[in-house]
């Protein structure tokens, strides 16, 4: 929704100076007519207030601030049609009159008009480089980008504002819904053209596993296999489903398959970790090393492999071996909780104390961020990237 | 004759076996009813639960609080919101030596409704009989033991009514400044009020993997902790601030653990935290505690992250000479078994030895016990989900959820044999407290838990093998009576084993105060130390197995059974 109230604030000062032009008996009339105006506007009067400035305007048909005065008054008592006209006149009395083309775009988005809102926003939007209104411009001209069809400039549009207010709690709205607008557009396409593919059990699978249904999204990954058996992180995607779903003792085994059947198409590091996990869990520490050691030849930078054979070590207090994967994680994700938590570990099973304060600070620090931006969006789309090949 | 010798061959081929190398498997049975725990432990719904109040459930305690030898059992009882269960109160079954009890509730003085939720144990007045602490949602309340089987509650005249009702849960007796005198420790869970409570499905915090499920603990505001100095004469003062315990605001605190983690012989507190990093108030031997959760190790998982911490035992699993923990999580993620690699530093090692395959069920008490008497501590998990509305989602999750019993292989690593320990371990239950003791004074150590919304279960160890043990019941002279602190080392040829006099631990619930050693095949004890609070030191050595000993501090044995 618009918010001209913002505006009409920002503009509230304009039309006073008017008064000062005007010949003494004339200008005394206008002022009294001003005074009664603004005494109405003041006081929620806003009849009496749209009374008395058409009488400034009938004194003075030449003022532009009257005009623009009278056209928020207008818009406070409904009148679009009335309060655009009244815009639309202050602008052409004074074209450079602040702000003023920014209630004229409202007006315009209102009676449904995007397309001459258009222009006056994106130069406005340019305009006020250094104002909070700039943000409150540039969210309206998104809407109305995509309201015209015009994906590409909202999208670059809501890059910008996201650069110009990371935090801003509108931006971000802005931001979020535009996303899940082309979200909901992008699959309704999807499932209107090709309703039996893959991919539409893929976004399914996907997410279910954002809503942690992992039971459905397991069904879901299932049927992907029938359709498309060589797909590739699919068995990978199913045996964490698995994992995350089923209770039965026997899970553990039926995931491994599923990960093997992945390595047996196509070796990857998470599928890898994964094994080494379950191997893990299994009390095979020595075999789930040889999984961690394998994914981390086979992707160095893939950071969880690192981490898995730091903790088998750190578990066996083998701290030397522990401390050679976790610098070599550190250098690749600076940022990663689990690296700074066994690095202390580390430091400290190693005497070195004032390096495990550091790595101590480190992880209190990442932890402190996190929880702070711990906001939990549901992103209806988010799902687990396939293995080693991006999405 | 061909037939005799080979069945002579097959016979001397398979070696002699000893005690602990047969390894029976841990069995127990569900003897609750028989022996007279009937009483329906009330706690919110059956079917939904609106509010998170209504899933946590109560503890349980082991506790002689008749001075007879033989442990009586003290359920905590919840309420509810349909008006049903008014009458809903805590239990006391008195044990009548025969392997059945009989409910001395109302005699006790003991029937109280409310949402009762930790037990704890200690002789606070040190005048021989044992008190209790029960923590509330609303107010707690301290009885003192009459000494006539009666108790009185002494809440107030103690100094303990607080000025403000609010969720307690876990609850420990302990002396931290090594004066004879047991002060208290008691953690909190939510700052939680019916009235601004969030309905379920609300919120993100309100959801469970698609289901609208009951709000929190995330969401909901945290609490701190609350340790209390026992100033003599039945009076305790409010140290939380002062000893530094209260500078951790905003956890969801549960289960309490006291022991000397770091062997300087002063006791630490742990404190299993619920979705938010758990607590180590390491003592600082001057009156005042340092948190050191994280740089020691045990606030978090291997990889640093939170964890939903409910019960917490302690052990040295290993006999490294160290005492270990192990703490219960929800489920997805494995529990805890913080490994003290010395000094009271840890490394969360419960993959490596065997405790991540049971990752399906939410845990809640626990407790470390040589259920074999093999001289290993085995570990013994209660579960049980807090979603009722789980049933019949069809998300491979259940409400009812099995305990799992794991032996402990020569301190290497634990074995889970849950499947071979009877139907008292597989049947399924909403399981909360559970306390260790050996209720049959028969030197194998027994369960009792307390379920939610059914009957407790009192599981007798069927294990039966020839392998040795000993119970000792420790007196404090100039230590607190209950011995409360104490470090018990019990040496066998070349071995050591460790433990201490502990009250609380668990999930909101009180083990049988005698430390219990299972000796293998030793039939003779080489040396048994008593470390007192007080700091002085008994030693007996040459000492008999298979047999309870009452010890008293400076004195030593002063009697034995049989």
């Amino acid at each position: 929704m618009p918010q001209p109230g913002k505006l009409l604030r920002c503009c509230s000062a304009i039309a006073l100076s008017a008064a000062a032009l005007w010949g003494q008996s004339k200008e005394a009339e206008i002022r009294a007519h001003l005074e009664q105006a603004e005494k109405a506007s003041q006081q929620g009067d806003f009849h009496t207030a749209a009374s008395e400035y058409r009488k400034v305007v009938e004194l003075d048909p030449t003022s532009a601030e009257t005009h623009a005065r009278l056209g928020m008054i207008y818009n406070r008592l409904g009148k679009l049609p009335e309060s655009t006209e009244s815009y639309e006149r202050a602008l052409r009395l004074d074209p450079k009159l602040p702000r003023v083309n920014v209630l004229l775009a409202l007006n315009y988005i209102a009676a449904g008009g995007c397309r001459d809102a258009i222009p006056l926003l994106a130069a406005n939007f340019e305009a006020e480089a250094n104002s909070p209104v700039r943000l409150l411009v540039g969210q309206r001209l998104v809407e109305c980008y995509f309201a015209t069809g015009d994906q590409d400039q909202g999208l670059a549009l809501v890059q910008k504002l996201r650069q110009i207010g990371p935090d801003d709690p509108d931006v971000l709205y802005t931001a979020l819904k535009t996303y899940m607008n082309l979200w909901n557009e992008a699959f309704q396409r999807l499932t209107a053209k090709a309703p039996d593919s893959y991919r539409t059990h893929q976004v399914l699978a996907e997410s279910l596993e954002a809503q942690e249904r992992f039971a459905e999204a397991a069904n879901e990954y299932r049927e992907i296999l029938k359709l498309a058996p060589q797909l590739p992180g699919m068995h990978y995607q199913l045996g964490r489903m698995i994992l995350r779903s089923d209770s039965s003792t026997d899970a553990d085994q039926r995931a491994l398959a599923e990960f093997q059947k992945e390595l047996e198409a196509s070796p990857a590091a998470p599928p890898l970790v994964e094994v080494g996990e379950i191997h893990l869990r299994r009390k095979q520490p020595a075999e789930a090393s040889g999984y961690f050691s394998r994914a981390v030849q086979l992707e160095p930078g893939y950071v969880p492999a690192r981490i898995g054979l730091a903790k088998v070590f750190v578990a066996e207090q083998q701290w030397p071996k522990a401390l050679e994967q976790l610098e070599a994680a550190a250098k690749l994700a600076p940022e990663d909780e689990a690296v700074a938590y066994n690095l202390m570990l580390t430091y400290r099973g190693l005497g070195r104390t004032a390096d495990a304060k550091r790595a101590y600070d480190t992880f209190q620090r990442l932890k402190t961020q996190r929880q702070q931006s711990r906001a939990p969006l549901v992103n209806p789309a988010a799902g687990a990237p396939a293995p080693g090949r991006g999405q | 004759m061909i037939r005799q010798a080979v069945i002579l061959t097959l016979v001397l081929a398979v070696p002699a076996l000893s005690p602990q190398d047969a390894r029976p498997d841990l069995s127990f049975t569900d003897v609750a009813p028989g022996a007279g725990l009937t009483a329906t432990t009330v706690f919110g719904g059956a079917k939904t639960k609106r509010y998170i109040v209504e899933t946590t459930g109560g503890g349980v305690a082991f506790l002689d609080y008749d001075n007879d030898g033989w442990l009586d059992i003290f359920l905590a009882n919840g309420s509810s919101f349909n008006g049903a269960s008014a009458t809903a109160t805590n239990h006391l079954y008195r044990n009548n030596h025969d392997g059945t009890f009989t409910d001395v509730t109302r005699r006790a003085g003991l029937d109280k409704p409310g949402w009762g939720q930790g037990v704890c144990a200690g002789d606070y007045d040190n005048d021989g009989n044992t008190d209790l602490f029960v923590t509330y949602w609303g107010r707690n309340v301290l009885y003192r033991n009459n000494g006539d089987g009666t108790f009185t509650d002494v809440t107030e005249a103690a100094g303990l009514k607080k000025s403000r009702p609010r969720w307690g849960s876990g609850c420990a007796f302990l002396d931290y400044d090594r004066d004879g005198l047991l002060d208290l420790f008691v953690s909190n869970y939510v700052d939680f009020d019916l009235k601004t409570a969030p309905d379920p499905g609300s919120s993100n915090f309100c959801r469970y993997r698609g289901l609208a499920v009951n709000c929190g603990p995330r969401g909901l505001p945290g609490e701190s902790n609350l340790l209390f100095r026992n100033m003599g004469h039945g009076r305790f003062g409010d140290v939380s601030e002062k000893a530094g315990i209260a500078r951790a605001r905003g956890y969801f605190g549960l289960g309490v653990l006291t022991s000397d983690f770091d062997n300087d012989g002063w006791p630490d507190i742990y404190v299993a935290n619920d979705k938010t990093a758990s607590l180590l108030f390491h003592n600082n031997r001057d009156g005042t505690f340092e948190e050191t959760g994280v740089f020691a190790g045990c606030a978090y998982d291997a990889d640093g992250k939170v964890t939903s911490g409910m019960g917490v035992a302690a052990a040295d699993f290993d006999r490294d000479g160290w005492l270990d923990i192990l703490k219960t999580n929800f489920s997805d993620e494995s529990a805890s078994f913080y490994h003290n690699t010395r000094d009271g530093l840890f490394v969360d090692a419960a993959l490596q030895l065997g405790l991540g395959r049971s990752q399906k069920w939410v845990g809640w008490g626990c407790g470390f016990a040589d259920f074999d008497n093999d001289g290993w501590p085995d570990i013994f998990v209660v579960n049980g989900h807090v979603f009722p509305e789980l049933d019949g989602a069809n998300l491979g999750l259940s409400f009812l959820q099995p305990k799992v019993v794991y032996r402990n292989v020569r301190g290497e690593y634990f074995e889970d044999v849950s499947a071979r320990a009877g139907a008292a371990v597989t049947t399924l239950s909403a399981a909360r407290g559970a306390a260790f003791g050996d209720f049959n004074n028969d030197g194998r150590l027994d369960i009792v838990i307390n379920n939610m919304n059914d009957r407790p279960s009192l599981l007798r160890s069927e294990v039966r093998n020839r392998n040795h043990w000993i119970l000792i019941r420790l007196e404090g002279v100039k230590s607190n009576r209950s011995a409360i602190g104490a470090r018990v080392t019990c040496v066998t040829g070349k071995f050591r084993q460790i433990d201490e006099v502990r009250s609380g631990g668990s999930f909101f619930s009180q083990n049988d105060f005698r430390v219990h050693f299972g000796l293998g095949s030793a039939t003779r004890i080489d040396l048994l130390e008593i470390r007192w609070p007080s700091g002085s030191v008994d030693r007996i050595p040459d000492c008999g197995v298979d047999q309870i000993l009452n010890v008293k501090e400076g004195v030593g044995i002063v009697s034995k059974t049989p």
